[in-house]
């Protein structure tokens, strides 16, 4: 009865471990016998009993596995359990190295180990109804990156940029925009593109090719209308909701030469965090020099940007934000590993480059995430990477492509089902690029996608744009979208303010404008589809001429 | 704000952007083409039934089944629909031609709306803006060509064509091109359209309707 106690709590661990998303290989007897004995649980312990202890390797837990668990590990076998379950079990956060002493020795013989408070929150609720939920809770908290912070892009205002004389957005979380080819959108989307690239002070030929825009000598990409006078720069009005409340930036970039298209572009700026730079300057240049103190220049910046009242973090986070944009616009050639990238975007590369290596790194917590891709395609079974390309050489995929990604298909004889992501269909991996793309703690957390439906069936269109939708919230991303396709806007809502749709359009002297589609709340019970409404011309955003 | 536009054709849309654009300063972007439009595909119009959803019978069709008037009017900047209806035909619809006194310019427009009211099962006049043109709207047109009062002209469009210096049967409306002979009603001064109005009473009607129902929402 002992024995069978025994082995029913081994298994339990490694149900555990498996919920948790740690690999096969870190799921074996080892790891699970050092699971129980940091959670020190008896066979016959229920796991609400489960506590957090520090415990020494050899006296504590290899003692506790032999006497609880009747084994019978010698001295000798101390560095396969700290190879084989420690390390990666701290590597994983579900156990901490040192916690009551953190500077000791990495070669102490008071090194010790403990369960992470996320695992033992966690483990107290299995075989609760709990569990699911606490086995996401960990998920989410193992990797500070997985945390989301929500500060958006709130507004834009682009004056004198190509085709958009003056133009403010309010943007939302999730924004698609519509209109007729060549009304503007994507000079929207390239707007915002120009602003990055001048925050990371990269305003190039190449930092502008990087992040997708379309690059024209300079006094095409500056506003040129009929009966105008051509201004010689370009404004771009940035607005950002943060906790603190609206941030806003303003950047003036004007070229030195208007006729020479791989011309240097300079930039003047103005921000909120730092409109008060210089009597706060002053005023510590002046305390250092009274006090007669040496200046460390580090401390000085980051009591400017406190002074700000903004601070250095919120100053420094819209700049990322605003830096890592890029617009995507995928190539199924790129997204099969055939082209060879054209981007220095990462990890994800503008056309689709890179995504069999970003999925291959994703933690339990965006795997998890990404497994609802499986809903979407019928005759899928499972997404493989095969890090090693291992399969290349088993002949799964003819060699011209880079990737290592595969699928497997239920359909198919299971001895002979694996399908490389070049012979794969292309739908697949355009959906598996946007959910990577929203689900990643790596890409950025603004974006654009210019004609999100290449390659995909309206139906599929709709749901995806649903999951979507709904990832940028869970996953803290921003994104900006173009398409063609009506289906799309079926997998909006607009009742939620996060979810917006705009129409470009160009008005009668043909400037770029933008106009939020919303719905007046007495027509909530309307039974009207938005696609349908876009076919009949309703929403504008078509050509009107025939 | 955007108003909405249900016009008996495309021509027809052009006049009625010209004229409320010069009363209210609104941008010819800010209309938005509802009716007339293909209602058919082209594996339909392969089979003979190409025809363009327009007309009349569109309308009336409309305005009884509120397709595009409901899609409209539920965005939030949808606050008002243009429609157009010449009387040339009206009689095919159950309206018994007024007297033609002083009044039956009046007389046949309020028959009208209230068929359309009718039609709709709903009074919405005031998101409407009633673009009633006695006989067809060419002669709405003519005003701004020749100083004479243009309501009881037989056959405006055949006029409009010979002061155009079309010949007979050559001027094709379409959009473009009733938006540039109709630009007066955009760019004139008050007083020059005053003149205009004053050559037709429906024109007049419609005008004014314009003015009691959109100016004062863009004042608000």
């Amino acid at each position: 009865m002992m024995n069978e106690n025994i082995e029913a709590k081994i298994l339990e661990a490694q149900k555990i471990l498996s919920d948790f998303g740690l690999d096969k290989h870190l799921q074996n007897r080892i790891c699970a016998l050092t699971l129980l004995a940091l959670s020190n649980l008896k066979p016959n312990d229920d796991w609400k009993k489960a506590r957090k202890k520090s415990m020494i390797l050899s006296k504590d837990i290899m003692e506790f596995v032999n006497k609880f668990y009747k084994a019978d590990y010698k001295p000798n076998s101390r560095e396969s359990f700290r190879k084989i379950a420690l390390k990666p079990f701290v590597d994983n956060n579900v156990a901490v190295l040192n916690p009551d002493d953190p500077e000791l020795s990495p070669t102490s013989s008071k090194t010790h180990y403990a369960l992470s408070d996320i695992a033992i929150e966690a483990i107290q609720k299995y075989n609760t109804s709990d569990w699911e939920n606490a086995v996401q809770n960990f998920k989410l908290k193992q990797s500070p990156l997985n945390e989301i912070d929500n500060t958006l892009l709130h507004s834009i205002s682009i004056n004198n940029f190509k085709s958009i004389l003056h133009d403010k957005i309010d943007l939302g979380r999730f924004n698609v925009f519509i209109g007729e080819n060549g009304c503007g959108k994507s000079n929207i989307l390239e707007a915002i593109a120009v602003i990055g690239a001048a925050k990371a002070n990269d305003l190039s030929y190449d930092g502008l090719y990087s992040r997708g825009v379309r690059i024209a000598r300079p006094d095409l990409m500056l506003s040129s209308f009929l009966g105008t006078i051509q201004n010689d720069r370009i404004d771009i009005e940035v607005e950002f909701n943060t906790e603190n409340g609206l941030v806003s930036n303003n950047t003036s970039i004007y070229p030195e030469n208007k006729n020479e298209v791989y011309t240097k572009w300079n930039v003047n700026a103005i921000s909120d965090a730092e409109i008060d730079i210089m009597p706060t300057l002053r005023k510590i240049f002046a305390e250092y020099s009274n006090e007669g103190k040496e200046l460390d220049l580090d401390a000085a910046i980051n009591e400017l940007l406190n002074n700000s009242g903004k601070g250095p973090l919120i100053a420094e986070k819209y700049v990322k934000t605003l830096s890592e944009y890029g617009i995507f616009d995928l190539n199924t050639k790129s997204l099969r590993g055939i082209t060879p990238s054209d981007s220095r975007k990462t990890p994800l590369g503008l056309n689709g480059e890179g995504l069999d290596l970003l999925i291959s790194s994703f933690n339990p917590y965006e795997k998890d995430y990404l497994k609802k891709c499986e809903m979407f395609f019928k005759w899928l079974d499972g997404i493989i990477s095969d890090k090693d390309d291992k399969n290349k050489l088993l002949g799964l995929k003819p060699g011209r492509s880079t990737s290592t990604l595969y699928f497997s298909d239920r359909f198919m004889l299971k001895k002979n089902n694996i399908l490389s992501a070049e012979n794969s269909n292309e739908g697949i991996l355009h959906v598996l690029f946007y959910l990577s793309l929203f689900i990643s703690n790596k890409t950025p957390k603004l974006f654009a996608i210019d004609n999100i439906e290449t390659a995909l069936n309206p139906r599929l269109c709709q749901r995806l744009i649903m999951e979507l939708a709904m990832l940028s919230k869970e996953r803290g991303k921003q994104a900006i979208i173009t398409t063609h396709n009506p289906a799309v806007l079926d997998g909006l809502n607009l009742f939620d303010d996060d979810q917006r749709l705009f129409v470009v359009y160009r008005n009668s002297q043909g400037h770029t404008k933008t106009r939020r589609v919303k719905f007046k709340q007495d027509f909530k019970d309307k039974p009207f589809k938005i696609s349908e409404m876009w076919m009949r011309g309703s929403l504008g955003g078509v050509p009107e001429n025939f | 704000m955007r108003i909405g536009v249900i016009a008996e054709g495309h021509s027809d849309r052009a006049v009625i952007v010209n004229i409320i654009s010069g009363l209210t300063g609104l941008d010819e972007s800010d209309f938005q083409p509802l009716l007339p439009q293909y209602k058919y595909d082209a594996t339909d119009k392969a089979a003979g039934r190409g025809e363009v959803h327009g007309g009349w019978n569109a309308v009336k069709d409309e305005c009884e089944n509120r397709i595009f008037i409901n899609d409209f009017l539920s965005q939030e900047d949808g606050d008002f629909i243009a429609i157009h209806f010449d009387t040339s035909e009206s009689a095919q619809y159950g309206i018994n031609q007024p007297e033609k006194n002083l009044n039956y310019s009046n007389e046949l427009r309020n028959l009208i709306i209230n068929k359309i009211l009718n039609w709709l099962n709903e009074d919405l006049s005031h998101v409407l803006l009633f673009a009633i043109a006695i006989e067809e709207m060419d002669a709405w047109i003519l005003t701004l060509i020749e100083n004479r009062n243009s309501t009881s002209t037989a056959n405006a469009k055949k006029r409009l064509e010979y002061k155009l210096g079309y010949r007979p049967g050559k001027l094709k409306p379409n959009y473009e091109l009733y938006l540039e002979i109709s630009n007066k009603f955009k760019t004139e001064t008050s007083q020059n359209i005053k003149k205009y109005l004053s050559r037709n009473e429906s024109l007049n009607d419609f005008y004014e309707d314009v003015k009691s129902k959109v100016v004062p929402f863009l004042n608000n």
